[in-house]
């Protein structure tokens, strides 16, 4: 009999707050459902357009992280493998050879490795590259511009709003889907692996 | 002939600097004949998207188990052990990014900018803190919020600051707010993260001038407490207004205020409503006759808060990195730097866009920020007459009563109050 | 004390059903463009484009903004 009373009691107000109640229960149920629907195919990124870059050499410097999570990454196939690399070794030096004072990077970041002649192959030692790209300027004067700058995605905190995106000259720096986090120019754009 | 033949090579090399023209095949891919393989580019991938629904998990529970601490239980022990998980989790794990304050932004350029897409976790981070503000006032605060537990867990020796100045103080959340949302409406900058001072401490690395200010921060928290979320914190101010409007919401005693005054000072944030006395009511007409002083005053200082903002617009958009560069070129100042030509403007020439695409951008932008400059001043005229009526309007209590805008739910007074809760047995 | 509360409610139901209608908003539209967005040539005048996110159609607009600079 108590409960039959207190049913009875429910006034308008009771009503009208309960109603809400229970929108609000329905919709944050449906706002979660579309969120676990759609998230996976809905982040993005930060990443940079090497075709803007101007390889001014902030990324070395504003980046959040104390080595910045951009790097110059190499993208072998449209290397040529040249003795005379332009990313490499210091415009104008005497002998080609890996002395540190020919190479043009500052942390000795690049590995030269002799494969046949007249080929090199090159690697970055990524623990190494601060992400100045001093090589990438050489390599897009006199190379293949097969040495890029980009976000290294295993390193990125991918902030809010990227640091160096804030300072790009040349507004370089986009959001790109999650899916396909690279963005390399050039003939290798779909070759790439990812590891 | 040869020497056509190497001004042209020159006029290539030159051509080649000033467009920066990528990835033209000069040398040819080497076929080897050793049989070396060519290694593949390494594109190391980025954080597991199952993560980010995770953390969005993770914000839901949090704020229920808050509110139910706060609310149900009245426990000040258990919203502190939550303060220390929301640091280590949204702090330290997450490294403190998307954060629901900065998140407003992109929710405030989402609306303005079609084109921007808005990562969903980046929604709920907005959406669920308010939701559950409405419900059960400024949980988010007291246990969840990362920058915010921070502070609270510094708040060692809490001192009271006189009520003007906590007013007075209180209007700059609003200001940056106002602030925040222009710039990001503009697209220009995120003005919040770019200024988050605590960020640093999560990520155990950041500039200089951030762990200098966020460590000042914490230090005047120590004595004043959470001065970031009081004084500066835009998220703040909109959980603020939506508080008013709880429908639960944390009570200093579970049963009937006795007057016992014990709780008046447990408070650090200055957010007990005391009671009032009834001698000391102002006598009506005085009263009145202000009130209705106020009111005409507030459209006053929205129309003349919207007039000086715009007139600063052109202050305000400088900030925009278009517009900058727009009266770099026509002024012809390269940015200050008297050797060598700016990296923006090197950029801007290798990007092939004209001048006057440009300045007809910046021009456009500019507008944008005359517009906004006229909404941002209405806005602050309206926070500040509101702050006026509050200080001015005079409302009877009886019982000692958490002020609901400013009161984070953080449940010390509780811990003071002698009145046992009401037996609900009976 | 009753009109206080009333108008609490009031103010309540007004900010949920704001929220609501942002964050359905923002969800709306994030939704749809992924299946509806094609970049060929039939869309290229079509409504949808305004208010594209990918990549292709912002290139694609910033290319047409360009364009009616150049002419205009």
């Amino acid at each position: 009999m108590a409960k039959k009373e207190k049913k009875k009691k429910l006034n308008r107000r009771d009503f009208i707050d309960r109603g809400f109640r229970f929108s609000i229960g329905a919709g944050l149920v449906g706002l979660s459902g579309l969120l676990a629907k759609k998230s996976f195919s809905n982040e993005y990124v930060w990443q940079l357009d090497p075709e803007k870059c101007i390889q001014c050499g902030r990324c070395a410097t504003e980046c959040v992280m104390t080595l910045s999570a951009v790097k110059c990454f190499h993208v072998y196939d449209m290397c040529g493998y040249c003795d005379l690399c332009g990313g490499y070794l210091r415009p104008g030096v005497k002998k080609l050879t890996t002395a540190a004072e020919n190479q043009l990077c500052p942390t000795s970041a690049i590995e030269r490795k002799f494969i046949e002649e007249p080929f090199f192959e090159y690697h970055i030692i990524e623990e190494l590259c601060i992400g100045c790209g001093k090589c990438v300027k050489g390599c897009n004067a006199f190379g293949n511009g097969s040495l890029q700058l980009q976000v290294n995605h295993r390193l990125c905190d991918d902030c809010n709003e990227c640091a160096i995106a804030r300072v790009c000259p040349a507004d370089a720096f986009e959001r790109v889907p999650a899916d396909n986090p690279y963005k390399f120019s050039g003939n290798s754009k779909d070759e790439t692996k990812k590891s | 002939m040869k020497k056509s033949l190497s001004i042209i090579f020159l006029l290539i090399i030159f051509s080649i600097q000033i467009y920066n023209v990528i990835a033209i095949q000069r040398f040819p891919k080497p076929e080897f004949e050793s049989g070396h393989t060519q290694p593949p580019t390494l594109t190391p991938s980025p954080r597991a998207q199952a993560l980010d629904i995770l953390d969005v998990f993770v914000l839901a529970a949090a704020l229920s188990i808050v509110s139910w601490l706060v609310i149900k239980k009245r426990s000040r022990k258990g919203v502190f052990w939550m303060s220390v998980f929301a640091v280590l989790y949204f702090g330290i794990f997450r490294e403190g990014c998307v954060c629901s304050v900065g998140s407003l932004q992109n929710v405030t350029l989402a609306l303005f900018n079609p084109e921007y897409s808005i990562p969903l976790t980046v929604i709920a981070f907005f959406i669920l803190p308010l939701v559950y503000t409405l419900f059960f006032g400024r949980t988010f605060c007291a246990g969840v919020c990362p920058l915010g537990t921070l502070q609270d867990i510094f708040a060692l020796r809490p001192m009271s600051i006189k009520s003007w100045l906590e007013k007075v103080l209180g209007v700059i959340p609003f200001i940056y707010l106002g602030l925040a949302v222009l710039y990001a409406a503009t697209g220009t900058d995120f003005i919040v993260c770019r200024y988050d001072p605590f960020v640093g401490f999560f990520r155990f690395e950041g500039t200089f001038m951030m762990f200098i200010i966020g460590g000042l921060l914490l230090l005047i928290g120590v004595f004043i407490a959470r001065p970031y979320c009081r004084f500066l914190c835009p998220y703040g101010a909109l959980l603020n207004l939506v508080s008013r409007f709880s429908r639960k919401h944390i009570t200093i005693t579970p049963a009937e205020c006795i007057n016992c005054k014990l709780c008046e000072d447990s408070c650090p944030f200055e957010a007990i409503n005391k009671p009032v006395v009834l001698k000391d009511k102002e006598e009506k007409p005085i009263a009145s006759r202000r009130f209705i002083f106020i009111s005409v005053i507030i459209p006053l200082l929205v129309l003349i808060g919207g007039f000086t903002a715009s007139q600063f617009h052109e202050n305000l958009a400088i900030v925009n990195p278009k517009v900058r560069l727009a009266k770099e070129l026509i002024n012809n100042t390269n940015y200050g730097e008297p050797n060598e030509e700016a990296f923006e403007i090197t950029a801007f020439k290798s990007a092939g866009q004209s001048k006057e695409e440009l300045y007809k951008e910046a021009a456009e932008i500019t507008n944008q920020f005359y517009i906004g400059g006229w909404i941002l001043g209405g806005f602050l005229g309206l926070v500040f007459g509101f702050t006026l009526l509050s200080l001015s309007v005079f409302r009877y209590r009886e019982d000692y009563t958490p002020n609901k805008g400013t009161c984070i739910s953080c449940a010390r007074c509780v811990d003071y109050c002698p009145v046992l809760p009401e037996d609900r047995s009976l | 004390m009753n009109r206080r509360k009333f108008i609490t409610t009031i103010g309540r139901g007004t900010i949920l059903s704001g929220l609501a209608a942002i964050s359905g908003i923002l969800i709306f539209r994030n939704s749809k463009e992924k299946d509806l967005c094609t970049y060929d040539f039939v869309c290229k005048e079509c409504q949808r484009l305004k208010s594209c996110t990918q990549p292709e159609a912002i290139i694609l607009k910033r290319k047409k903004a360009k364009n009616s600079v150049s002419n205009g």
